[in-house]
């Protein structure tokens, strides 16, 4: 075990390090160019059109094209279920996705204990919606501004390089900052985060998943956690929330997809603590793609099954499994 | 703050590692594409009755074809591809929120130039170079639904 994740707001060593390690991740190239990545997707995943321009990616790219690539992946083809979202392997992807980051991040800081932090955002949900943006986490200490463009802080340095556009569409742009637009999403419902009410509804599903495996299975801890009951709820309405570029694909571009994430997946291990170490679909049911024993997708070709994940003991662990 | 030459070359040869243990495998095919202006087929079982529900949308924005993949869910909730986290009630409701999510000016098309440069030196004929149009922000759509 290496690190422990812990709250954001409670540790000011760990927040800084986790913005020290993701700026340096953003602020390094990788010597991968676009027009290599481009001749990629054309080769092993032609549903995907590049277009911008040319220029090399940074490290941290690499976790946004990862992402767009495994939502390119429908599983099975013609559905709206993909190798990362909308089925049960939504919990398990996200695991492996952020397991490597925080692998990196120990890296660029020299770091092995490190640990990512998470974002309680439940808490904040039960504030008044008008105060939801304007708490500490939205200034220049910690993520930078919560509307418009992100120029504070260290957050404030990162620059986008990939984009996905409303058709699918991959662009290389010249690297901009990060955006925003917290709270003004076009629906009302989705102004205001979840609640700590709404996470013990996900805590009080019994099974883990089922039929039809999808966005539209009326029960399960993962339909309701990912978001997609009476949704956006949950982690989408977190995206959906935040606004701006944590809305296409391309939404790990901003850091705090991770911060999202971490707390989705924490949410997901006390689910685990209190029910077992459980999944479904089982080997030989269910989509192809989301069974237990089946490989994830993964950019890197280091590929893990749901099962190898389960438990994150060997990775990480939290300082608190209290979220509802 | 960038990363000492050491940390880089270490990480390097991580992802020289991962990269190398692709497997042949991966669950990828070029023939899986988006369901682009595609019909969206929704299937179910009831009371000893097999149902099957196809719906196309033709969607224009201005006057002119507006490509966007849709798909309706078992629960009629809409989706898109371009804003994966988005369940909609409506076609309408999306697309007000296309207009408001995407107002970004796109870049000059180098790589679709490199591309078509590419097949052109390839094919050793003139082929006419690509650009990208801007996307419309004009804030009028229309949809016509075609159901079958």
């Amino acid at each position: 075990m290496a690190g422990t994740r812990v709250n954001i707001m409670s540790s000011t060593t760990v927040r800084d390090d986790y913005f020290e390690g993701v700026l340096a991740l953003d602020q390094t190239l990788s010597g991968i160019t676009t027009s290599q990545v481009s001749q990629f997707l054309q080769a092993n995943f032609p549903q995907i059109s590049m277009r911008g321009i040319e220029q090399e990616l940074s490290y941290y790219d690499l976790f946004a094209l990862w992402h767009v690539i495994a939502m390119s992946i429908p599983t099975p083809p013609g559905s709206g279920r993909n190798a990362a979202h909308s089925g049960p392997v939504f919990l398990p992807w996200h695991r492996t996705f952020m397991i490597l980051l925080e692998q990196w991040i120990q890296t660029a800081l020299g770091n092995a204990d490190f640990g990512l932090p998470y974002w309680d955002w439940a808490t904040d949900g039960d504030l008044p919606s008008a105060q939801q943006w304007q708490t500490p986490l939205w200034t220049a200490d910690y993520l930078g501004e919560a509307r418009n463009e992100v120029l504070s802080g260290r957050v404030g340095q990162m620059r986008v390089r990939l984009w996905q556009d409303q058709f699918g569409t991959l662009w290389s742009v010249q690297p901009r900052p990060l955006e925003r637009d917290a709270a003004r999403a076009q629906d009302p419902d989705w102004r205001t985060l979840p609640t700590t009410d709404e996470v013990r509804t996900a805590m009080n599903q019994t099974q883990y998943d089922e039929d039809p495996w999808s966005g539209s299975s009326q029960a399960g801890h993962r339909n309701h956690l990912e978001g997609w009951i009476d949704g956006p709820q949950l982690h989408n309405l977190v995206h959906v929330w935040v606004g701006g570029d944590m809305s296409p694909g391309t939404s790990p571009n901003d850091p705090v997809f991770f911060l999202n994430h971490c707390n989705v997946d924490r949410i997901w291990e006390s689910w685990m603590a209190n029910r077992g170490r459980v999944y479904q679909p089982q080997p030989g049911d269910g989509p192809a793609g989301h069974r237990l024993d089946d490989a994830m997708y993964s950019l890197f070709g280091e590929t893990r099954t749901p099962l190898q994940v389960l438990d994150p003991s060997p990775w990480y662990d939290y300082d608190s499994l209290t979220v509802a | 703050m960038k990363l000492k030459q050491k940390t880089r070359n270490k990480l390097d040869r991580e992802l020289k590692s991962l990269t190398a243990k692709q497997p042949k495998s991966q669950p990828s095919s070029g023939a899986e594409r988006h369901p682009h202006m595609h019909p969206t087929v929704r299937k179910t079982h009831y009371r000893g009755h097999d149902i099957k529900i196809t719906t196309q949308y033709e969607i224009t924005m201005d006057g002119k074809p507006f490509p966007v993949s849709v798909m309706v869910g078992n629960d009629g909730q809409v989706h898109c591809h371009g804003l994966p986290n988005y369940g909609f009630r409506s076609i309408v409701d999306m697309l007000r929120q296309i207009i408001d999510s995407f107002s970004q000016d796109m870049p000059s098309d180098e790589l679709e130039q490199t591309n078509a440069t590419r097949k052109k030196s390839t094919r050793g004929k003139t082929k006419k170079k690509l650009k990208k149009k801007p996307v419309s922000r004009k804030k009028t759509a229309k949809t016509r639904t075609r159901r079958a």
